[in-house]
């Protein structure tokens, strides 16, 4: 860790002074060996079943939760006039915030030729598709009448009824819709030449069916490589705007309602930042007790989990500034509306969530991120990770919440209160999302070895006697 | 004897307790709440007449009322007592100041000037009210007394009395109870129920197998009035035949005919009965004047005749005084539930109640100072004892109460025999109640330390200054003590109510408008915020265009509107039930409402202007506004709330998803939603109940004010099939049909001679949160009240 001196320090580079990405050492073989093994091993881990069966049963509470909405209604949950929306809303933003930092990784800096990231681009990725499936459950069950959501979505039908496009829940079929299938679409592909090596190396005839099912021929010629590229960056290029766009759609949701403090330019921007910004603090969530568990420091190193602190350390700044030209623009816009909703979402009866929310999205990260002790400190980071995304739970409840129960006429003001089943369906969503990602875990190869691969020295020096198929890799990028 | 007040000759009224306005406490309520409506509406070469207010428990008439005094029910009854003797009496300073304003004022009214007293004000109190209108000359101009509508006088808490102590001597083998259920509401002092239990058959006559029904040897199934001939006389004595509106659901039996049984007739009918009965007083050509009466409702010329008859004197008991250094316990009837005969009737629970806004709960009802006094909060649960007898309530905090007393309402707390919705309501505060102290007794009350947590549709979010009112309030009059309702005091910064007084009005008319030269502004403060912006000052597109003619129709285009009488609005409630009616909406029960989800279309939002401590309220109908530029129909995903060409905002509950996006949207926050399965799909007797021109929704969908769309279609038809332009009136919404003082006005607003159109042309209309530029069709007209100046 960081107690040692630079120089002691065989993970840091003696040029530059950073953490290095992959630990010396480590060959194409040795790569290869890791990151398959912990997928066709025999022996799992015992940790593995126990903490799959620990998450599942905390999905199981989300069953129960939807199995009785279901038969109920969305009543057993405690939205209520004026607080129509809820947990369901915020649970949703929040979960689609998250599965940001995975597009970031792997489209924009893909884009940017950041090559840290391809350790965690792979699980970066998952967690963007499985905190998307988490998200996705919302907007489809907290509608009073959940079997006809479909008419949400734009399709042929014989009464001629098409959805109301000037709605911005319109928008979000389609921005999220989008969103899910250009994340699976990418992951998996992404997947492919690594879907051939474990192919090549399983040894159970079922993962040979199964991976060889998965990796659609892969042989690892020129010719694959080189479609393989071009896949990747043009996914690469058609995931980077929705990093821009996702949010921003979401955050019409609030800006485009006339409500005051929902009804504000600034939230696409805010939104965003705040999506990359929950999404980093996630990647991190998981990111270090797999490295530890599996054993994969040398893998995903400290240079990594200090570059994820610096993306949060930017993207909180402008939530933070986000934070205060809401509270300034409420000043200066001279409108009582605004004046009145930010002194009650400060300072009335749910004042306590705004400044939980400026404790733990504010207060705690920016002022120790700052130093680079703490950025490479594993520990803080994990504790830091779980602030941040309580923080920026707590900001969609303050945004939902506090803006809809003291509105335009006070005769309608009211509170919201969640009940156990809001409870249980949001907790249940933490089981289904864990739940999957262990199985993505065991199954999938969770860093990408063809990536890795590509970074070691041994790319580099072409070895004496043959030509690799992967140091061709070299040319084509 | 019956005091018949004539409201449309009083210039100033003064009640003594009496609440005329909010209905079912005071016999004949209707008529005179029409006439205090009209002569208080501020139009040209009418004086408006001005209103004075004494009471205990705070109710719409009091807080109608220009001028408010409350006054716990001993020092009611002894200001009474003084002002009648032309006194000022012994009260506090504003008591006496008060009473010295109201003297002079009625004075100077020349007769036109009447005192109404409470129909549960003690007898000192009428006797004062009976000598204050004789000294002032009212008799003949605005009072008139009668013979009383009960045929027979008497004193009905002795005769009772007399009764029980029959039953206890084994003196009476037959008991038979029509219509009535003493085993819960008679004196509880009186042990009705042992008493009982000595005779050795009761008969019970009742709609229900009620408290007195389940002990009684025989129940006899009685038919609804409404299943049944009868007839009855009103207040005045108008005579009114009842005709049967459906054949007996449950094979019941009117009174009648269980008299004419007692009375070895069996055979004879009600509607013998009733025929025979009409013989005596209709004139004339019976078959005709018959048909006439079915008719017309009425039987004509059957009012009371003025009566020179004059009260007893000298029987006036005293009022019951109160234990000294004890709290006085006031009874009241429930402003929905009456006496509790209403217990069962879903709609009446869930009524927020008139000033309150309680729903499906009684409590504790006291002003700030007393709670303060016997350290008790909001929704602390209090024990009440009187006479050794103890009741345990919730504790709500009524801005205006009076200190030293605590209010009840009785017709709660009734057992499970009331039904599936009345039963084990609330409490029953007949417990506390004795032959003695009919409506008010001494007792104390005491904190349990328990929680009640009471259901209060809108929270009145009593709150202690706070920093963000602070620079407001220190240039308000208001606010004594640092204690101010936050959304009384938003209202009026946010400019929802705008009123003034009489001579604020003759000097600035456009003073409910901002920018005009006579605006109000610093009175209301209303705020930053502009009036309507023009539409020259929109980049858009103005969306609807109403104001073309319908050329193939050659007709004028319909562009609905409604316009709500803020001066004339008394808050009675009415309009919801009506609504209620009208539009099969669900009966939610205790816990929904609790949580906030009241299906009520339309509700009366209530706001506490100033100091809690004396506040003046005011009252607002609100309901679906029917924006132009709404809000509700951009967002919605998928089109089920969309605008028709005449301007309506529509709902399509089949096309409803319940994203409920429409709902966070409305300004207004007048969207009802199906949380749960709310509508009772199964019983058989509400399927009777129902509007068959209305949609019972399910769960799910989004539900709101429709402005009675099956009604304006239902009239269009019978225009079209006329072939004619619909006629302006025709189309009558539901509230606007129950509204007692015409508050309402509907119409299209495309017909400037419409008589909402020339509402809406008073310079006193206004929309309410106009800066928002929703262009809602409702809009309202500014109140105006007229304040003594002396105590002002």
């Amino acid at each position: 860790m960081a107690t040692k001196t630079p120089l002691q320090d065989p993970m840091i580079d003696p040029r530059t002074g950073e953490y290095a990405v992959i630990a010396p050492g480590h060959n194409f073989k040795s790569v290869t060996q890791k990151i398959a093994g912990i997928v066709l091993t025999s022996n799992t881990p015992l940790g593995w079943f126990g903490g799959l069966t620990v998450a599942g049963g905390v999905a199981t509470l989300l069953l129960v939760a939807l199995t009785w909405l279901f038969l109920k209604g969305v009543g057993i949950w405690g939205v209520t006039i004026p607080g129509a929306w809820g947990f369901a809303i915020i649970n949703f933003v929040w979960w689609i915030g998250i599965g940001h930092a995975g597009t970031l990784i792997s489209a924009i800096l893909l884009l940017f030729k950041q090559t840290w990231r391809n350790s965690i681009n792979r699980f970066a990725e998952a967690m963007t598709i499985f905190a998307v499936v988490c998200a996705g459950l919302f907007p489809l069950i907290h509608v009073g009448r959940p079997w006809v959501s479909y008419w949400l979505f734009p399709y042929p039908n014989t009464m001629n009824v098409w959805p109301q496009f000037r709605s911005p829940l319109a928008w979000d079929v389609f921005a999220v819709s989008t969103y899910a299938t250009i994340s699976v679409v990418f992951w998996y592909v992404g997947m492919i030449p690594d879907f051939g090596t474990l192919r090549d190396r399983a040894t159970m005839p079922l993962a040979k069916y199964f991976y060889g099912l998965l990796s659609l021929g892969w042989r690892g010629s020129t010719r694959h490589w080189i479609r393989y590229e071009t896949a990747s960056l043009l996914l690469a290029g058609l995931s980077t705007p929705l990093v821009l766009s996702v949010h921003t759609v979401i955050s019409f949701d609030f800006a485009v309602a006339a409500m005051a403090g929902w009804h504000t330019t600034i939230f696409p921007p805010y939104f965003v930042a705040g999506a990359v910004y929950s999404g980093f603090a996630m990647v991190l969530t998981l990111a270090i007790p797999i490295r530890k568990f599996y054993h994969l420091e040398d893998l995903i190193t400290l240079r990594h989990l200090d570059n994820m602190a610096k993306v949060m350390l930017a993207t909180g700044s402008i939530v933070g500034y986000g934070y205060c030209m809401e509270v300034f623009m409420s000043w200066y816009s001279a409108s009582h509306w605004e004046f009145f909703m930010m002194w009650n979402r400060m300072f009335g009866p749910m004042g306590w969530a705004y400044w939980v929310l400026i404790l733990t999205n504010l207060a705690i990260p920016l002022t120790t991120l700052w130093s680079r002790k703490l950025r490479v400190n594993v520990l803080y980071l994990f504790i830091l990770s779980f602030i941040v995304n309580t923080g920026m739970w707590f900001e969609r409840f303050v945004i939902v919440v506090t803006s809809l129960y003291r509105d335009y006429l006070p005769s309608s003001w009211g509170t919201y209160r969640a009940t156990k089943w809001d409870y249980m369906t949001f907790v249940g969503t933490w089981g289904l999302f864990t739940f999957l990602f262990l199985l993505f875990v065991r199954f999938l190869p969770m860093i990408p070895m063809s990536e890795i691969r590509m970074m070691l020295p041994q790319t580099k020096v072409r070895p004496p006697g043959g030509s690799d198929a992967e140091t061709v890799i070299e040319e084509t990028v | 004897m019956d005091a018949q007040y004539k409201l449309e000759n009083a210039d100033v009224i003064l009640s003594l307790d009496a609440d005329f306005l909010g209905g079912i406490a005071q016999p004949g309520f209707l008529p005179l709440a029409a006439a205090y409506a009209a002569r208080h509406r501020y139009e040209e070469g009418q004086t408006m007449n001005r209103m004075y207010a004494v009471e205990t428990m705070p109710t719409v008439t009091g807080f109608k009322a220009e001028h408010r005094l409350a006054l716990k029910p001993s020092d009611l009854a002894a200001f009474a007592s003084a002002l009648a003797a032309g006194g000022a009496g012994s009260g506090s300073a504003e008591a006496q100041g008060f009473a010295a304003a109201v003297l002079k004022d009625l004075k100077a009214a020349g007769g036109k000037c009447v005192v109404i007293p409470g129909e549960q004000a003690p007898a000192s109190v009428h006797a004062a009210a009976y000598a204050l209108n004789a000294a002032m000359g009212a008799v003949g101009k605005t009072v008139v007394y009668t013979e009383t509508v009960n045929p027979l006088p008497s004193e009905q808490v002795a005769d009772l009395k007399s009764l029980v102590g029959d039953m206890n001597a084994g003196k009476v083998q037959w008991l038979v109870m029509m219509g009535v259920n003493p085993l819960y509401s008679a004196p509880v002092d009186l042990e009705f129920a042992a008493a009982m239990a000595k005779v050795p058959t009761t008969v019970h006559l009742g709609t229900h197998v009620d408290e007195t029904g389940s002990l009684s040897t025989w129940h006899i199934n009685k038919a609804h009035y409404l299943e049944s001939w009868s007839d009855a006389r009103a207040y005045d004595g108008t005579i009114s035949i009842i005709q049967p509106m459906i054949a007996p659901m449950y094979g019941g039996h009117s009174a009648h005919e269980v008299l004419q049984t007692l009375l070895d007739n069996p055979e004879a009918s009600a509607y013998d009965v009733v025929v025979a009965n009409a013989k005596t007083y209709i004139k004339g050509d019976f078959a005709t004047s018959w048909r006439k009466a079915l008719h017309d409702g009425w039987v004509e010329g059957t009012a009371f005749a003025p009566s020179s008859a004059s009260p007893k004197s000298g029987a006036a008991p005293a009022a019951a005084a109160a234990s000294s250094g004890g709290i006085e316990i006031c009874f009241k009837p429930d402003p929905s539930l009456y006496d509790g005969r209403y217990a069962n009737v879903g709609w009446l629970q869930e009524l927020p109640k008139q000033v309150t806004n309680l729903s499906w709960d009684n409590a504790a009802l006291m002003s700030l100072a007393t709670a303060e006094a016997l350290g008790v909060e909001q929704s602390d649960a209090v024990e009440i004892k009187v006479n050794g007898r103890t009741i345990s309530a919730g504790t709500l905090v009524v801005p205006g109460h009076a200190d030293g007393a605590v209010t009840v309402h009785l017709g709660l707390g009734r057992r499970v025999e009331a039904g599936r919705v009345g039963g084990g309501v609330g409490f029953n505060a007949y417990y506390l109640r004795t032959a003695d102290a009919p409506y008010a007794a001494g007792g104390t009350v005491t904190r349990t330390g328990d929680i009640y947590d009471l259901c209060v549709t809108k929270v009145n979010f009593i709150e202690h200054r706070g920093s963000f009112a602070q620079q407001d309030l220190n240039d308000k009059e208001f606010d004594k003590d640092g204690t101010y309702s936050l959304p009384g005091h938003e209202a009026m910064e946010r400019a929802i109510i705008r009123y003034a007084t009489l001579e604020e009005v003759k000097a600035h008319p456009d003073f409910a408008h901002e920018g005009g030269p006579g605006a109000l502004v610093n009175k209301v403060g209303y705020g930053p915020e502009g009036d309507t912006p023009g539409h020259a000052e929109s980049m858009f597109p103005d969306a609807w265009s109403y104001d073309h003619q319908d050329v193939s129709a050659q007709q004028l285009q319909n562009k609905w509107g409604m316009a709500i009488d803020l001066n004339s609005c008394v808050g009675c409630n009415a309009c919801i039930v009506s609504c209620y009616a009208e539009n099969n909406i669900p009966v939610i029960g205790r816990e929904q409402v609790k949580i906030g989800r009241n299906m009520q279309w339309i509700r009366i939002d209530t706001y506490f202007e100033g100091d809690l401590h004396a506040p003046r309220a005011h009252f607002q109908p609100m309901a679906c506004q029917h924006c132009e530029n709404a809000g509700c129909e951009q967002v919605c995903p998928v089109g089920a709330t969309v605008h028709t060409p005449e301007g309506l905002n529509m709902m399509v509950y089949n096309r409803c998803v319940g994203t409920r996006y429409c709902s966070n949207n409305c300004v207004y926050k007048v969207r009802r939603f199906n949380f749960l399965l709310y509508s009772d799909y199964d019983t058989e007797s509400l399927k009777f109940m129902r509007n068959p021109d209305v949609t019972v929704r399910s769960r799910g969908v989004m539900e709101k004010c429709s402005y009675c769309v099956q009604r304006i279609e239902a009239v269009k038809i019978e225009a079209d099939k006329e072939n004619r332009a619909i006629r302006d009136g025709e189309i009558v919404t539901a509230c606007q049909q129950a509204c007692p003082t015409s508050a309402i006005t509907f119409g299209n607003v495309n017909d400037p001679n419409s008589a909402v159109s020339k509402v809406k042309a008073k310079e006193r209309d206004y929309q309410v949160l106009a800066d928002l530029n929703f262009r809602p069709r409702t809009t309202y007209t500014a109140g105006v009240i007229n304040p003594n100046p002396e105590l002002a």
